[in-house]
């Protein structure tokens, strides 16, 4: 029986993965970059951003949106009004957009009662 | 001797062996002081390394650590009679990571002449192991800053007695066994303990629920959140975040406990070095004040009990136990209040009278009201763990659901959940992140 993924170091800085039979984790560098992936999510706090208390209610589906860091992320309209808080699973976006990065999205879905809540898709522009 | 700027890192190497399952490949690297290495690494500061290693390891050591732009390689201490190879059962550390350090009872540990070069560094970073500390003092400089990460394989704290006054820093975990045995129940008696050796800085690492910093200078505490992603990988996270923080000590331990916060959580999600050393330099060009605004999760080891969770779940005796063995167990390593409504309120069995189930009912309607939070374990659908994820969500109390096997795939459960996932670390995030928030309302 054969072995794979143990037969020697394979995470040297710098080096590609070897071909066939390789662990995971094999290579130096896995290709893909977080900052370049396209994201959903379900906004937090909406009910205390802006939007909500200028309109009383939330934004209808396809607003455009974009992020900002404001001490948290948040997702903000056209006119710059915070329209909900990002989770903070999301916090790694503030290292991403302080690397060039960008990101725009949309309102998905929104309802504004029993509970306020707004749905998003975002898509990031690379530096 | 000219002295040397290096931040030296002393310690034993291992190789690190996480053993394949179903779901993940086996993954091979090398660890011990090479994980702290990994992170000196990827923030570009200079640093060298005294080894603790088999013979057998040198060279490739060596040569790994050269390419982490290691400045000096000394082979310190040789280990024989074991091989240093950790087997390592979980890597995402969800409960106890079940560490297998091979031969560990025949191991014996003998230090080298390469030894006198040591007295050229002004500060390291010593990961204690089955070497002997009071050697090693003899061998570095009279005026030497040692920072201690003294999570493990450090039998009692007078080891350190030798170094006082020279101590910057001790680093510990809450997955320490030094920690389990004097702090699990009350921080002071260690912190005493602590201060008796003059560090400038205490570090207590908390998990997925943050850190906190000591500043003995100025007798002021910072808690640092934690910033929770799909765990990678675990193994070696905490001496990432050592070796980040020893190496920023300077420019104040606050400010280091951010930084290093970052970088081990960058090392956490992914196992490519060059994705990690990418991703943590991309987090420190944020300045500390924009990563407070961030914030994040904080739920200290002793806050944890302060809430009580309700567990919802076949908690039977006569049913296939392996998920919920599971979760009971990941739930107690970190320290969380769970209240069991079939241990507490009896188990019924098909004989059982109706005014024993109203009983039984009312207890457990009685036991959810108490409890801040629902962690569900609908396993195989069962209806009466479906009910009380249904009077939670009445109740406006968080629900997360654990569904391991995906058998609950409905709108009700999946939406009215906080968080549902067949993912054990995913529903562990979001516990600490629901009770992080419940905390910060309470306070």
């Amino acid at each position: 029986m054969g072995s794979t993924g143990s037969g020697s170091f394979s995470d040297y800085p710098g080096s590609r993965p070897k071909e066939g039979g390789e662990g995971s984790g094999g290579g130096g560098a896995s290709g893909e970059d977080r900052c370049a992936r396209a994201f959903s999510c379900a906004l937090e706090e909406v009910e205390q951003c802006d939007y909500f208390s200028a309109n009383g209610g939330v934004p209808p589906a396809n607003t455009a949106l974009s992020i900002e860091q404001r001490g948290r992320l948040f997702a903000v309209d056209a006119g710059g009004q915070t329209v909900g808080a990002l989770p903070t699973g999301f916090n790694y976006l503030a290292d991403c957009m302080a690397a060039g990065f960008t990101y725009e999205g949309r309102v998905n879905s929104s309802t504004s009662a029993p509970v306020a809540s707004v749905n998003v898709d975002f898509a990031p522009r690379t530096p | 001797m000219s002295p040397s700027q290096d931040l030296l890192l002393v310690g034993e190497i291992y190789i690190d062996f996480t053993l394949p399952k179903a779901s993940a490949d086996s993954k091979l690297r090398l660890g011990g002081i090479v994980h702290a290495a990994r992170g000196l690494w990827a923030i570009d500061a200079n640093f060298s390394v005294a080894a603790v290693c088999p013979g057998y390891l040198v060279d490739q050591a060596r040569t790994y650590l050269e390419r982490l732009g290691c400045s000096e390689f000394i082979w310190l201490a040789e280990v024989k009679g074991a091989p240093n190879v950790m087997a390592i059962g979980d890597p995402t550390e969800l409960a106890d990571q079940a560490y297998q350090d091979i031969l560990r009872d025949e191991k014996s540990v003998g230090y080298r002449r390469e030894a006198d070069v040591l007295k050229a560094f002004k500060t390291c970073l010593i990961f204690p192991g089955k070497y002997d500390l009071t050697v090693l003092r003899s061998l570095l400089a009279e005026n030497v800053q040692a920072s201690f990460d003294i999570a493990y394989d450090l039998p009692d704290l007078q080891s350190l007695s030798s170094f006082k006054g020279n101590i910057s820093s001790i680093i510990t975990s809450t997955s320490s066994p030094m920690f389990l045995e004097k702090a699990s129940e009350d921080m002071s008696s260690l912190l005493d303990d602590l201060r008796e050796l003059s560090p400038q800085a205490i570090l207590l690492k908390e998990n997925r629920g943050g850190s906190r910093v000591f500043d003995l200078r100025t007798d002021e505490v910072d808690e640092i959140p934690a910033l929770l992603g799909e765990t990678v990988n675990s193994v070696g996270v905490g001496d990432v975040y050592s070796a980040v923080f020893a190496s920023m000590l300077s420019a104040g331990a606050f400010d280091a406990g951010w930084k290093a916060a970052r970088a081990a959580t960058c090392y956490a999600q992914t196992t490519y070095p060059d994705d990690f050393k990418r991703d943590a330099q991309r987090s420190l060009v944020l300045s500390v004040d924009q990563m407070r605004g961030l914030g994040g999760t904080v739920l200290p080891w002793h806050a944890r009990p302060a809430f009580q969770i309700y567990f919802a779940a076949p908690d039977f005796s006569y049913v296939d136990r392996t998920h919920l063995e599971e979760a009971l167990g990941a739930l107690a390593y970190h320290n969380f209040r769970l209240r069991r409504p079939v241990q507490e309120n009896g188990e019924l069995n098909p004989q059982s009278s109706m005014h024993e189930m109203r009983a039984a009912y009312l207890g457990d309607l009685g036991l959810l009201e108490e409890c801040d939070l629902v962690f569900a374990l609908p396993l195989e659908r069962d209806p009466g763990t479906l009910v009380e994820i249904g009077l939670a969500l009445a109740l406006k109390k968080p629900v997360i659901t654990y569904d391991p096997l995906k058998e609950n795939t409905n709108t009700m459960v999946m939406a009215g959940s906080t968080v549902y996932s067949a993912k054990l670390d995913s529903c562990l995030n979001g516990l600490f992140d629901v009770m992080s928030r419940l905390r910060a309302t309470r306070s």
